[in-house]
């Protein structure tokens, strides 16, 4: 991809404090995002992807700052934002939405579909009067409602109507970037179904970017053109999306291939079983932070150096001393 | 004992939830039967009775405000809805273990591993409840000899689901565990009470998929070493492609097919599961259009008349707002509940077929 990136981050950080003692003093830090660096490029969806505390959520919140970055910086179409005061920032938000996982709490229980897909609209004071409803009867539409859902209440509807007043909210600004965080995770697979259409369909027609966070690789696979894996608060492969499903290369993302589930009694791949769960390494282990859990790890420098995100074929990115030294495969338990 | 007969076998169940909006039909004629050894997966959409039907087993249904009108479950060959509670505990202790998709919700927090599994092995040998009054207790093992010896098999049970140290995390509190070792602690639990039946209700869902790999394998693990009989219930079909070795689909209140995995994944017959498997994004169809179902689950409070599905079915015929469809069998291992087939089968078959549950018990 030759064209120039809509989004760019560069060596972007979010740390937490963890507090504790008595005065609640600060007593360490949580890397959720750890020099992370991507770029996405103008009508792709790039799809991140990892387990719960990886820190998908908050590099996605982070990217649209909606929550300060610890450091690094982010580009969006050239211009660099960690710098742009409040009410700059405010404007290229217009061009930056986010839908969020869980269609319960996301939308305000005391608005009516109306005001919740109006308010951004308000806010930004682009339209009021007959445009502005007529602007949200059209997207109320485009997302496969109708008319009438405009004046009830969230309550009223179910987990995937919801995600669609959710969406229609995000489009109110026509923004060139959606941040959509595991948009059907809460749905059951009819209604996933139905949202990943429209989600096709919009980007299509609307020429819509997306960074798309989700834990199920079935999902990724379908919607997205790249994909990043992340491990505790870094990219450790990147990927187009059939080089991460038939040719990953770290062992994390082979690990992960194997332990999805097809719905296919055939499939009988061989699994390569992580031990142990996600765990925090101490922020002083020099080494790789998958080395406690990988079935390839070797002794000596992946306790001793943290191996860099590196592009080992065009467009393949991969974080893994093994694959920079060649030897292919990092693990390459794949096939016994 | 028969050890050909079912395990379970839950016949034409039906249970009606008494709410404010009025009554829910919730299920409508469950047809369910686990074979001993079976690895029955139990799938379907939130809300279609799946854990109503789960609980039916132990009879933990919630009644009042449900309410039981009509039909049959059968544990090992005993009336389950006949028993008087006292022997129903007896049965639940003793024969089967429940395991919930939230491990919070199964684990009290203000106890330690150690003192809620050992109150849960001894609860399961009954003998504190039962014999502890009697003259026969001063022949048995006294309460702190009882309590050493079920703490000896919580900690061999806590070794064998693959938690680490076990002697020393056993006086550890739940909140001290991952989500994913909650879990193992939980599953420990179960079979420490070396139940015949197991029913776990989404136990993987909270789960990453490399913690859900792990607890999958166990599960097959243990499933051979106790000789167990699983009720898998998942919305999850890839987990039961790669777990279970039967499933039944169920769909706003019934059971609408159920066969083997092999037959159902490949050759699915029921309009609603060939919608659930073309619904799920595969490889196949990338950015394509996936087909899905089109419309959304109906209320338990207005049905559908006739067969639920028919206004989300691309096959509905002139008969299946009608009457609800007779399960037809499809095979030696395979049956649907749908007009499509209602010639395939011998003459008649359905109505026959319906009031002789016993024929469909056993059918390999
Ligand atoms: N507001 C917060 N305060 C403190 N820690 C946080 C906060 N949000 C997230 N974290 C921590 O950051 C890490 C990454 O979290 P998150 O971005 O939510 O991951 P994911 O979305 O991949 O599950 C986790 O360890 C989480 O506990
Ligand atoms: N306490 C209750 N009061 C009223 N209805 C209930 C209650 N519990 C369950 N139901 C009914 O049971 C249905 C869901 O059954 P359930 O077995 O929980 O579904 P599933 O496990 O497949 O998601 C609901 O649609 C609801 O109508
Ligand atoms: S650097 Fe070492 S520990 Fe890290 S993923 Fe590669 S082989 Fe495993
Ligand atoms: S009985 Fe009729 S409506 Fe129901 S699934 Fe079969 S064809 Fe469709
Ligand atoms: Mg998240
Ligand atoms: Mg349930």
């Amino acid at each position: 991809m030759s064209r120039q990136p809509l989004l760019e981050v560069h060596r972007l950080r979010k740390y937490y404090p963890i507090r504790g003692g008595l005065f609640r003093r600060t007593i360490g830090q949580i890397r959720a995002v750890d020099d992370v660096s991507f770029a996405v490029y103008p009508g792709e969806a790039l799809g991140l992807v990892g387990e719960s505390g990886s820190g998908k959520t908050t590099l996605g919140k982070t990217v649209l700052r909606l929550q300060e970055p610890t450091g690094g910086r982010i580009l969006f179409q050239g211009e660099d934002l960690t710098g742009l005061p409040a009410d700059e920032l405010q404007r290229r938000r217009a061009h930056m939405q986010m839908v969020f996982q869980n269609p319960y709490s996301s939308l305000n229980p005391r608005m009516k579909v109306k005001e919740i897909v109006a308010e951004p609209l308000v806010i930004h004071g682009r339209s009021k009067g007959r445009p502005l409803f007529e602007r949200v009867r059209e997207l109320i539409r485009r997302v496969g409602l109708d008319e009438a859902h405009l004046y009830r209440y969230p309550h009223e509807f179910s987990g995937g109507q919801r995600q669609r007043i959710g969406i229609a909210r995000a489009l109110a600004l026509e923004p060139r970037l959606l941040v959509l965080d595991e948009p059907t995770s809460a749905l059951d697979v009819s209604v996933q179904a139905q949202i990943l259409n429209l989600l096709v369909d919009l980007q299509e027609e609307l020429g819509l970017t997306y960074l798309f966070i989700s834990h199920d690789l079935g999902v990724i696979r379908y919607i997205c053109d790249r994909v990043a894996l992340m491990y505790l608060g870094r990219i450790v492969e990147l990927a187009p999306v059939e080089t991460i499903f038939e040719r990953p290369l770290h062992p994390y993302t082979q690990a992960l291939r194997s332990a999805m589930p097809e719905p296919d009694p055939d499939a009988q791949e061989e699994e390569i079983l992580l031990e142990g769960e996600v765990d925090v390494v101490d922020p002083g282990f020099p080494g790789c932070r998958f080395a406690p859990r990988c079935p390839a790890a070797q002794i000596d420098r992946c306790q001793a150096e943290e191996p860099p995100l590196q592009e080992v074929a065009p467009g393949h990115w991969v974080a893994c001393h093994l694959v920079e030294s060649g030897e292919e495969g990092g693990g390459g338990r794949g096939k016994g | 004992m028969d050890r050909s007969a079912p395990l379970v076998a839950i016949r034409d169940l039906r249970l009606n939830f008494h709410t404010f909006e009025g009554v829910a039909r919730t299920l409508v004629g469950v047809d369910l039967t686990l074979r001993r050894g079976d690895v029955l997966g139990l799938v379907g959409e939130t809300g279609c009775g799946k854990t109503m039907t789960a609980l039916s087993i132990p009879r933990l249904i919630p009644c009042p405000p449900g309410e039981i009108v009509a039909g049959q479950v059968l544990f090992d060959g005993q009336d389950v809805l006949a028993k008087s509670e006292a022997e129903m505990q007896e049965l639940r202790a003793r024969r089967m273990a429940l395991i919930f998709q939230d491990p919070t919700t199964n684990l009290n927090p203000v106890f330690t591993i150690e003192e809620q599994m050992v109150d849960a092995i001894l609860s399961k040998q009954g003998i504190r409840s039962l014999w502890s009054y009697t003259p026969v207790a001063r022949l048995l093992p006294t309460p702190r000899e009882q309590r050493r010896q079920a703490r000896q098999v919580a900690v061999e049970m806590l070794r064998r689901v693959g938690i680490p140290q076990p002697e020393r995390r056993i006086h550890s509190y739940p909140h001290e565990f991952s989500g994913g070792m909650k879990q193992r602690v939980l599953i420990a639990m179960a079979v420490a009470g070396r139940p015949d039946l197991l029913i776990a209700d989404e136990p993987t869902t909270a789960l990453d998929v490399s913690i859900q790999a792990q607890i999958l394998r166990l599960f097959k693990r243990l499933v051979q070493e106790f000789h167990l009989t699983v009720l898998l219930i998942t919305h999850n079909l890839g987990v039961v492609a790669r777990t279970c070795n039967r499933v039944a689909v169920m769909y706003a209140g019934r059971v609408v097919e159920e066969g083997d995995v092999r037959s159902i994944f490949k050759n699915p017959q029921h309009p609603y599961t060939q919608g659930l498997l073309r619904a799920l994004p595969t490889r196949e169809h990338r950015k394509g259009e996936l087909e899905g179902i089109p419309g959304s689950i109906p209320s338990p409070l207005a049905p559908p008349s006739g067969c639920r599905f028919h206004p989300r079915c691309p096959h509905a015929l002139a008969v299946c707002p009608e009457e609800p469809p007779p399960m037809l069998p499809m095979g030696p291992n395979h049956r649907v509940a749908c007009y499509l087939y209602a010639d395939h089968g011998p003459a008649g078959a359905g109505e026959d077929l319906d009031d002789a549950p016993a024929l469909l018990g056993d059918a390999s």
